[in-house]
């Protein structure tokens, strides 16, 4: 057995023979696709009012290009502008402790920061302020 | 237009584009029905019931593929279940008389004797053998559309092709001097 199938005459004649051919002058065509188209009547009207995808896509395409490309713009631009600024902590627990000793050694950041960041916030801030001596 | 035009537009509910599409495929997909169905009015009505079920589904077709063997495969499917339902088998309606009117009355019941033993060897073929040989040998369906018909293998489909004429060949050889063969 080869991998393509070759059509054989000889088989298909005995076939012709051993099956009778449909009756195809039988059919009243006309009448037969009538019918079809009859019953069909509903359907295509339900797909003429519901949209395909491909069209609500093509609907949708023509608007939707410049919209995504303004919005790539802005992303782009958003993300430019958040590189330039440094990120300020707003409360003692966000800050890293590397980065406010390292602020505190190069004068960034206050000590209060390292403080902070070392002994939590206390209340005793006073004491804190006689063991350092605070800027 | 070509079909996949034609399908796009039947997805958006042309008439037209679908009287067009019944009038391209409705001969072939009734040489299916009638084989399975084996009466012309049963196979008039599957006929219909395929084309409103194909109808029904269009819009999850995808307009690139042949439409053919989808249609057919609908046609197989809703006339194997009609068929069993009725208890109906498509060769009980083979008519006796394939005589081509020139033969002497010997030659004549020689032939009807092959044709007889070459019925009887179709029908004893499992269904889905019969039905890889009819619509590739008859229906002019390439392998591959025979087997998107039949919901099998390529290779499955070349299988039963070989097994098929391997049957039909053992009548032939017996009914033409090599009865030994046909014994085997």
């Amino acid at each position: 057995m080869t991998d393509r199938l070759e059509r054989e005459p000889e088989i298909a004649a005995v076939l012709e023979r051993a099956t009778r051919r449909p009756p195809f002058d039988e059919v009243d065509w006309t009448r037969l696709h009538a019918r079809i188209a009859r019953d069909a009547t509903a359907t295509l009207a339900r797909l003429r009012e519901t949209p395909t995808w491909w069209n609500i896509a093509a609907s949708w395409a023509r608007p939707a290009i410049p919209l995504a490309l303004a919005a790539g713009i802005a992303l782009v631009l958003l993300v430019a502008s958040r590189q330039d600024s440094q990120p300020v902590a707003t409360d003692w627990r966000e800050v890293d402790p590397r980065s406010a000793m390292l602020g505190a050694l190069t004068a960034d950041r206050p000590d209060t920061d390292v403080m902070r960041v070392m002994f939590g916030a206390s209340r005793d801030a006073w004491v804190m302020q006689e063991v350092f001596v605070v800027r | 237009m070509d079909e996949p035009e034609l399908v796009k537009r039947v997805q958006s509910g042309d008439t037209a584009a679908f009287d067009e599409l019944v009038r391209r495929h409705s001969r072939r997909a009734f040489a299916v029905a009638w084989r399975i169905m084996g009466r012309r009015e049963d196979a008039e009505d599957l006929v219909q019931e395929a084309f409103m079920a194909a109808l029904n589904r269009i819009d999850s077709f995808e307009p690139g593929r042949p439409f053919a063997p989808w249609l057919l495969r609908i046609v197989m499917n809703r006339g194997l279940n009609a068929r069993r339902a009725r208890v109906l088998r498509a060769t009980d309606e083979i008519p006796h008389d394939v005589s081509t009117g020139d033969d002497t009355p010997h030659e004549d019941l020689e032939r009807r004797e092959l044709t007889e033993r070459l019925r009887a060897a179709m029908a004893d073929l499992p269904e889905r053998q019969r039905m890889v040989l009819q619509l590739f040998e008859l229906d002019g369906l390439s392998a591959a559309e025979v087997a998107e018909v039949l919901g099998i293998s390529a290779g499955t489909v070349r299988w039963h092709a070989h097994e098929g004429r391997a049957a039909l060949r053992r009548v032939l050889a017996g009914a033409y001097g090599n009865p030994e063969d046909e014994a085997r």
